[in-house]
């Protein structure tokens, strides 16, 4: 048994399958898409080498790629900003096991399990301007002037979305919050309120450095799936009204897909993929990853 | 004497843990209200849908659902979500299986390198690989025979298939019209497979990032 682990042959046997279909979906187009990036190409024609002209052209003059940069921006920023203290609170407050607790928990994530499309579908008619139910409550408590077409809403579109991807996710980040709860011992607690610490205390000074680790897990989840956020947006605002809402893969499908630009895609792609590995490496080096004990 | 602020203690408490509940509630009816609405409104007379859309239904009825089932082609929709997740969670476990044994127990001398190659993953957007898959897919239909190559077909089956492959990300197509060619995107269907399966083990395990592979002695 151990000759046969140490196996050469048996080791490729086992890791080569993975290994070869990985490479060739991930690193293989990925490199490709790298080479790309350097081409003018409309699928139809042949491809044409233009160095760099493509980041040129980005950089300098795609007024749409400068809003889609700040956008994601703005919708990262959001995204964490609703989500990461809603659920660091809820995993707080839900750590006794109750029966109670046990619904609101099971109750908060079933958004999760749905589609990010259908999600969204639900969530147009919410924003709905004559049908949603925003503009009925507002109506129904006299605040008529409040209403809104909010998804028509230079101003809000993009929080509008940010809105209903965090009503979606929270108890997401919730469950992973509870599961670093649950590793934490008792025993610190108990330790904490013997030498006196209440309430808050307790959170500042035990739960949150604790639970920093999985906090830096989170938010690299959201940061990630913010920089890649593509279904929520296409099918509730698509971008608009005039590009407000747009944001950086969306421009890509829209440059590639739709206006048929395929290196300049490449290029977009590319820059989606430099800035994914960019804030995952900072947000790792900015929490750090010293283990805190006690 | 001892008991009375002890009394007021438990009170205190009970007050407290009475507004957490409400506002435990509240959050949890702003989640359940929307999903129950999507059911209510599924089973709701259609015309009385614009009139009444947040409220109660005042009758059953399943009409819409047939409506669904017959126009919009779900059955195919289904059947070809439940043929992509079967066959995804197949290939996708013995890949991950098998390469995830040999990683922790297996001693061979570029398994941390392996590891971190197909780590590295996870950080790589789906978004920067889909392009360059044009010409894969280029190939996937030449090898598929099928004739119909002319550029226009083409470009619409490529941006078919980066809609089709977004929603099947999530199991369940919401727009998968009959018009647009049910059948084609079998033609794209290897490929596809590819796509999942290699990416599946890895965000897969994006959500488990508690469980991160360590080798095991």
């Amino acid at each position: 048994m151990q000759k046969m682990l140490s196996n050469k042959w048996v080791i490729m046997l086992f890791v080569a399958p993975a290994v070869i279909l990985y490479a060739l979906v991930v690193p293989y187009p990925l490199l490709k898409s790298i080479e790309y990036s350097f081409y003018q190409w409309n699928i139809i024609g042949t491809p044409k080498f233009v160095g760099l002209r493509n980041y040129i052209r980005i950089f300098t003059s795609d007024y749409v790629f400068a809003t889609a940069l700040k956008n994601t921006a703005l919708f990262t920023i959001g995204s964490i900003a609703l989500q990461i203290p809603l659920a660091f609170i809820l995993a707080v407050s839900l750590t006794k096991v109750t029966p109670l607790n046990k619904f609101f928990k099971s109750v908060y994530f079933i958004p999760c399990t749905i589609s990010g499309a259908a999600v969204s579908l639900l969530w147009q008619f919410i924003y709905h301007p004559n049908m949603g139910i925003i503009n009925a409550l507002l109506r129904a408590v006299g605040l008529e002037s409040w209403t809104r077409t909010w998804l028509a809403e230079p101003s809000f579109a993009l929080w509008a979305v940010v809105i209903s991807i965090s009503w979606q996710w929270f108890g997401y980040h919730m469950v992973i919050f509870l599961t670093s709860l649950s590793t934490i011992s008792p025993e610190i607690f108990e330790a904490a309120e013997v030498d006196g610490a209440t309430g808050w205390k307790k959170i500042w000074y035990i739960t949150y450095p604790l639970m920093k680790p999985f906090i830096k897990i989170s938010m690299i989840l959201i940061t990630t799936s913010s920089i890649k956020a593509f279904d929520n947006i296409y099918v509730l605002t698509g971008g608009g009204p005039a590009n407000s809402s747009t944001v950086l893969a969306l421009h890509m499908y829209n440059r590639a897909f739709l206006q048929l630009q395929y290196g300049y895609g490449a290029a977009l792609a590319v820059i989606l993929l430099v800035l994914c590995v960019v804030l995952s490496v900072v947000l790792n080096k900015v929490f750090g990853t010293k283990k805190i004990e006690y | 004497m001892s008991s009375r602020p002890k009394y007021a203690a438990s009170a205190a408490r009970k007050l407290k843990r009475l507004i957490a509940n409400t506002l435990l509630m509240a959050l949890a009816i702003t989640v359940l209200y929307p999903l129950a609405w999507t059911i209510m409104s599924s089973i709701r007379n259609p015309q009385e849908f614009f009139l009444n859309p947040w409220g109660l239904p005042s009758s059953i009825e399943f009409s819409v659902y047939s409506k669904v089932w017959h126009e919009f082609n779900v059955g195919h929709a289904l059947f070809n979500s439940l043929t992509i997740s079967i066959l995804t969670v197949l290939l996708s476990l013995v890949l991950s299986l098998t390469a995830s044994f040999a990683i922790a127990r297996m001693r061979w001398r570029f398994s941390n390198v392996v590891l971190g190659f197909l780590l590295a993953g996870l950080m790589i957007p789906g978004h920067s690989t889909i392009i360059p898959f044009i010409p894969q897919l280029d190939s996937c239909y030449r090898s598929c025979g099928s004739k119909k190559r002319d550029s226009n077909t083409l470009c619409r089956g490529y941006t078919a298939h980066f809609r089709f492959y977004h929603q099947q990300l999530y199991a369940f197509p919401t727009q998968q019209r009959g018009g647009s060619g049910n059948h084609r995107w079998l033609q794209h269907f290897p490929a596809l497979l590819a796509h999942y399966c290699a990416h599946e083990p890895t965000s897969g395990g994006l959500g488990n990032d508690f469980q991160f592979p360590r080798r095991v002695e």
